[in-house]
C-alpha cells in the first residue's frame, strides 16, 4: 500500500464491509482520507452496501400481484352476438380462509375473508366482513368495463347492488348462511354459489 | 431516474396505453416490491397494504393515458401509493376505535396509530434507491446475483465456506469475486444515471 493511488479493490470492500480489524480499519481509512478517488470509491461502497443491507422489502404476496396484473388484459376473442346471455359458472381460485396465516392475508387481527373467483375472462374479488352480528359483502368484478348489478340471495334473503364506474359493488348486510351470488354485466350472467357466510369457528 | 431505466419506463407505458398485457405485466411486476414498501413502512397492516397496492395500479389504469411524465411512472406510484396509504391510515383512524382510548392517556395511545402522513420524504427517496440498486442487481449475471444477494440481503450472511459452496467455487475466490461484482454493480447502476 505503498502507493494510495492503487488500493486493492478488494481492501475497500473489507473495509466497506466492516471486514478488516478496529487497527487495520483506521489505518486504511487514514490512507483512504489522503487519497479522493478512494475516499470516493469508498464513499460508493459504504452507501451501497448500506442501502442492500437495510433493504428489508419484501415481494407483495402473489395473489396481490395477479389481482393487479388483471386489470389489464390481453384482446380477448369476439364478445357473443348482441342479444344472446352468456351463462358462466364462477369457480373459486382463492379463500383466505382456508390459507394458513402465512399467507398474510388475516393478520393484524383483520376479519376480512377474501375470495376470488374466475369466470370466463372475468374476475371477482369478494370481501366478506362481519359487522356486528350481520355480514357486508363487497367487492369488484376485474373483466370488461361493463354496467351492471349483483344479486345476492339465499331461500329466505335477496339483497342486490349496481355495479359503480370501476366495476365495485357493495351490498346491504345479511345475516350468515349460504348463498348464491348472480352478477349480471354486458350480457353476461355469472353465477357464484355455495357461499357459505360463517366464523371460522361455525 | 436514470436516462436508460426512464427510457425503459416510457416504453413500458407506451406499450401499457395501447392494451399491451404483457407490457403491463413487467411495469406491475418492476414495481411491485416499491410499491408495496410503502404502506408497509407507513404501518398498515398485510390486507391495507393489499387495498393499496390495488388501488395504486388501478389508478394508474385510469390515468395512464394521460401520464404527463410516462418517463417518471416510478415516481408517480411512489406518490400515488403514498397518497393511498394516507387515505387508507385515515379512514383507519376515523373508523376505529382502539381499546383504552377513552383513558386519561388516549391522546397517546392514538399517535402510536400508522401515520403515512409522517412518512418522511428521505425514508421514500431511500426506498427509491434500494429499488434502483435492487433493479440493477437483476441485470447482472446469476453468479454475482446470487453473491451479492447471500452476502448484503440476507440477515445473517452465511460464512464464505457455504456461498463457496453454494456457487461451486473456493472460499479464496469470494473476496475477489464479490468486489468484481461490485464492480459490476456500479458499472451498471453508472449507466442508469446513478
Amino acid at each position: 500500500m505503498s502507493n494510495p493511488t492503487n488500493l486493492p479493490y478488494d481492501l475497500l470492500v473489507d473495509l466497506a464491509e466492516g471486514r478488516l480489524s478496529a487497527e487495520e480499519s483506521t489505518r486504511l481509512r487514514q490512507t483512504v482520507a489522503a487519497n479522493p478517488q478512494a475516499a470516493a470509491e469508498l464513499a460508493w461502497l459504504e452507501q451501497t452496501l448500506g442501502l442492500m443491507r437495510s433493504d428489508d422489502s419484501e415481494d407483495a404476496p402473489d395473489h396481490v400481484i395477479n389481482r393487479a396484473l388483471r386489470l389489464v388484459r390481453p384482446p380477448t376473442p369476439a364478445p357473443a352476438a348482441p342479444g344472446l346471455l352468456q351463462r358462466l359458472l364462477a369457480s373459486l381460485r382463492f379463500d383466505s380462509m382456508n390459507q394458513p396465516l402465512a399467507m398474510g392475508v388475516r393478520s393484524g387481527g383483520a376479519t376480512v375473508r377474501q375470495l376470488l373467483y374466475n369466470a370466463d375472462d372475468r374476475d371477482i374479488d369478494l370481501r366478506i366482513v362481519p359487522e356486528g352480528t350481520l355480514w357486508r359483502i363487497s367487492g369488484q368484478i376485474l373483466g370488461p368495463d361493463e354496467s351492471g348489478e349483483v344479486l345476492l340471495h339465499s331461500s329466505d334473503v335477496s339483497v342486490t347492488a349496481e355495479l359503480n364506474t370501476l366495476s365495485e359493488f357493495n351490498l346491504p348486510l345479511v345475516p350468515a348462511g349460504a348463498y348464491n351470488l348472480t352478477i349480471r354485466q354486458g350480457n353476461c350472467e355469472i353465477e357464484i354459489g355455495d357461499i357459505f357466510i360463517r366464523t371460522e369457528t361455525e | 431516474m436514470s436516462e436508460s431505466a426512464a427510457q425503459n419506463d416510457l416504453f413500458l407505458v407506451q406499450a401499457c396505453q395501447r392494451g399491451d398485457a404483457d407490457a403491463w405485466e413487467s411495469l406491475v411486476r418492476r414495481y411491485q416490491r416499491l410499491v408495496y414498501a410503502i404502506p408497509r413502512r407507513a404501518g398498515l397492516n398485510d390486507d391495507q397494504c393489499a387495498d393499496v397496492f390495488q388501488r395504486t395500479f388501478a389508478t394508474l389504469v385510469e390515468k395512464i393515458g394521460g401520464l404527463e411524465q410516462p418517463e417518471r411512472v416510478g415516481a408517480w406510484l411512489v406518490t400515488t401509493a403514498r397518497r393511498e396509504s394516507w387515505r387508507v391510515s385515515r379512514r383507519e383512524r376515523s373508523t376505529v376505535s382502539l381499546p383504552g382510548t377513552n383513558t386519561d392517556d388516549g391522546e397517546e395511545q392514538e399517535a402510536e396509530l400508522a401515520d403515512t402522513s409522517a412518512l418522511p420524504d428521505e425514508l421514500v427517496l431511500r426506498l427509491e434507491q434500494q429499488h434502483q440498486v435492487r433493479t440493477a442487481l437483476q441485470q447482472l449475471d446469476e453468479r454475482c446475483r446470487t453473491l451479492l444477494t447471500m452476502l448484503f440481503y440476507r440477515t445473517d450472511a452465511p460464512p464464505y465456506a457455504e456461498i463457496a459452496a453454494r456457487l461451486g467455487t473456493s472460499e479464496g475466490s469470494i473476496g475477489p469475486t464479490r468486489a468484481r461484482c461490485l464492480q459490476k454493480l456500479r458499472t451498471v447502476l453508472e449507466q442508469q444515471g446513478w
